[in-house]
């Protein structure tokens, strides 16, 4: 085992992040569901399947990180067991090991162990002489078992071919015949198959093509329909429907409907679609529609309960989303948000507003008022900003007081009281986050004589005034 | 068509009704008289509100000369806001304060059930939003004041249009309790079709109006002028007149109001009157400080 640092002193620059288990199991089923194209059953290490169900993935030997693929009967398609291989090991860049064999437990102790990355052995005769040279530990076997046989001189499989079966079991175990017995073909071994994701959608090719507008909205409401519908029936909900629209000029036009919340309903989303259909614009003749599901969740069944309140509650939480889905979707969704608070002292950064969508979907560990800040009062912050500072002349009487006089909206203001100055200097701890050009502020609290109350501040470095904000 | 006629039919042939008799207009509110003092019952159509009919401002000298205790649930409510320099802003010391008192109530509706949801509050158009800390508290906890904030959909539609699509879908929807918008030039018609909306489902409605629309008819319950004044305390203070109210308003009323600090906690509170407006040079040095 080599220490980082060790590594890093040997090889300059070298590239290195921290291993993520889960991640890499992610990346592999991916990559499995992709080989689906080779074979309809494609599957991964039952070592592999039994640790992620464990949560023991960290602890898995990376011996166990590879797909299986069962070629049987795929000929017809893509020729040859022989040239699938070829084709894999061009597709990964000659970087993958790849072994074709009879049965699991010998592709798996050929892609493994054998000396040349790509093995193709197909006759079942051939197999015993092809495992022989192979270390004992290519039998998927526990290093314990392997250093075991070790100690009594067995370091291949061909060394433990020779030895009496019955003798084996007896002394090192059942699994260790079991496995032998599953490399040769002896045994029946299972594939764990991994499943391709189920997608929901709708494509629709029209011939002749559609050219009237009413007809083109009919098959779009028809479409989103019929996927609803089948959405309901399998209790799924959507998060956001993507709609492409291809006419025969080949230009597509693409459509999405995100909503606030995920939802099958027929009824609420047939009424917020409406209106954003009937206001696309159709160019052209057109051939194709073709509409998906996304965001898909599983939905949760609504009981009705025995109280009318909780009745009255879920029937809230419902309108609530329908309300948010219905205003996002005609306005756009960061349009409708929501106020958070931040740590700051500078006052517009104090606070955010986040579209609504994002926050509920990003997990709960986001709040709305992050940390304890220093409680401001009514009086030492106006209720209203400015969405920008307003630039003002002043004319102050001294230095550190506040104007006397303010040219505001074109018009003369004079000041009859007015506090201050309270400094807000730069967050120099956050400076690298923002590399911002927040210069310190003096900011002044000022009243003119019809009762107006502004928050006028000086920029420390140009002296130039503004206001900010109003008390109103 | 052929349906309408049809009922037509049916209730002619039913007989005619009996006229209603004015007292029960009078009592279901559709009617009031037109003299004599004012009717100081409200009677309004709050279904599905259980606790309270109405939405206090939380400061007594106001709530207490209103019939109902505050703002009457249900209902549109007009706020304008005069400042000559200003003609674009809307007060939103008052809003803000409707809110938190809005969010108090509805949280005490469903206070059996925690994890009940509240009804939420819509606020409409982005020039009349406070600063979220202007909203929040600093008394209560975070999870209160995060509560607080989650609960209030901060909706900016880009256009007048959009503004009054969007106060209606709220105003429609069960999940709502209290709707504030920035509200365009808009005609009776249109603040009769919002006023149904509330009424449906209980929610109140603010409508943050421009000055110049003052005199505009409207199905308001309620109408209000806020105005900078002079303050001798060094804090701002305005005048609040309550203008127009369903139901008979002898005279407006107008408080003075002003953020008042006591025991650390910050409220609205109406403050004595000063006879003196002080608009005087002398005045005006003097508290000047210098």
């Amino acid at each position: 085992m080599m220490s980082l640092a060790l590594a890093e002193a040997l090889c300059p620059g070298i590239y290195n992040e921290p291993f993520d288990a889960i991640r890499d199991y992610t990346a592999l089923y991916t990559l499995a569901v992709w080989c689906l194209r080779y074979s309809p059953l494609v599957g991964l290490d039952s070592e592999l399947h039994t640790a992620r169900g464990k949560g023991e993935l960290n602890s898995l030997s990376s011996l166990h990180y590879g797909i299986i693929i069962d070629l049987s009967g795929t000929e017809r398609l893509h020729g040859p067991s022989r040239n699938v291989a070829a084709t894999l090991w061009k597709l990964f860049r000659q970087q993958a090991r790849i072994a074709v064999a009879p049965t699991i437990g010998s592709a798996w102790a050929l892609s493994r162990y054998a000396e040349s990355p790509l093995v193709v052995s197909l006759s079942p005769s051939e197999l015993p002489d092809a495992l022989a040279p192979l270390s004992t530990l290519a039998l998927r076997i526990t290093p314990q078992s392997a250093a075991a046989l070790s100690d009594v001189g067995i370091d291949t499989i061909g060394e433990l071919l020779t030895l009496p079966k019955h003798a084996l079991s007896v002394r090192f175990g059942k699994a260790l015949l079991s496995r032998l017995h599953q490399a040769l073909g002896e045994y029946e071994e299972r594939l764990r198959v991994v499943e391709p994701p189920t997608s929901y959608e709708r494509r629709k090719i029209f011939e002749p093509p559609l050219i009237h507008r009413r007809a083109i909205v009919v098959a779009i409401e028809h479409i989103f329909k019929d996927l609803i519908a089948e959405l309901s029936a399998r209790q799924i909900e959507a998060g956001y429907f993507s709609l492409s629209i291809s006419d025969t000029a080949a230009a597509t036009t693409h459509k999405e409907f995100p909503l606030a919340s995920a939802t099958n309903s027929m009824k609420h989303l047939l009424e917020i679609l409406e209106p954003i259909i009937d206001s696309m614009r159709f160019c052209g003749e057109i051939r194709e529609i073709y509409l998906r599901a996304h965001s898909l969740t599983r939905s949760t069944t609504q009981q009705r309960s025995f109280t009318a309140h909780q009745h009255e509650s879920t029937d809230i939480a419902r309108s609530h989303s329908e309300l948010l889905n219905s205003v996002s979707l005609r306005i756009g969704k960061d349009r409708v948000v929501r106020a958070v608070v931040h740590d700051s002292f500078i006052p517009e950064r104090s606070f955010s507003y986040n579209s609504i969508t994002e926050t509920t979907t990003s997990d709960s560990s986001q709040r709305a008022v992050m940390e304890p800040r220093s409680p401001y009062n009514l009086r030492e912050r106006p209720p209203t900003l400015l969405a920008t500072p307003e630039p003002i002349n002043t004319l102050a009487m001294l230095p550190d007081k506040p104007p006397s006089r303010i040219q505001w909206r074109g018009r003369h203001l004079s000041i009859i009281s007015g506090a201050g100055p309270e400094r807000i200097a730069p967050e120099w701890w956050r400076t690298h986050l923002h590399n911002d050009s927040f210069v310190g502020r003096d900011y002044f609290t000022i009243q003119d004589d019809a009762g107006r109350w502004l928050w006028v501040f000086r920029e420390a470095s140009s002296q130039r005034w503004f206001v900010h904000g109003v008390w109103n | 068509m052929r349906s309408s006629i049809s009922h037509l039919k049916n209730s002619l042939a039913s007989g005619p009704t009996p006229p209603l008799a004015i007292d029960d207009l009078v009592d279901t509110g559709l009617v009031w008289a037109a003299s004599g003092r004012p009717k100081t019952e409200i009677h309004f159509k709050t279904e599905g509100i259980s606790a309270s009919t109405s939405l206090p401002f939380t400061i007594p000298e106001i709530d207490n000369s209103l019939p109902a205790k505050g703002l009457p649930r249900g209902a549109l409510h007009e706020f304008f806001y005069h400042d000559t320099l200003q003609p674009e802003r809307r007060s939103s010391l008052i809003p803000t304060l409707l809110a938190q008192s809005a969010y108090n109530t509805l949280v005490s509706e469903n206070s059996w059930s925690r994890s009940a949801p509240t009804r939420a509050i819509v606020w409409i158009g982005k020039r009349s939003w406070p600063t979220p800390y202007a909203l929040i508290s600093p008394e209560h906890s975070y999870s209160a004041q995060e509560a607080f904030l989650n609960s209030i959909i901060f909706i900016d539609p880009p256009n007048n249009k959009l503004t009054l699509w969007t106060l209606e879908t709220a105003l429609r929807s069960k999940a709502v309790g209290l709707v504030i918008a920035e509200c365009p030039r808009i005609s009776l018609t249109v603040t009769k079709r919002f006023e149904l909306a509330a009424r449906e489902n209980g929610a109140t409605a603010l409508l943050l109006r421009d000055t110049s629309d003052l005199n505009l008819p409207s199905r308001a319950f309620t109408k209000w002028i806020m105005t900078p004044t002079p303050s001798q305390h060094d804090a701002p203070a305005w005048e609040l007149s309550l203008t127009n109210m369903r139901g008979g308003l002898q005279q407006p009323l107008s408080w003075l109001i002003g953020i008042h600090e006591q025991n650390s906690r910050i409220s609205v509170r109406v403050l004595p009157r000063v006879v003196d407006q002080c608009h005087t040079e002398e005045a005006s040095l003097a508290r000047f400080g210098t």
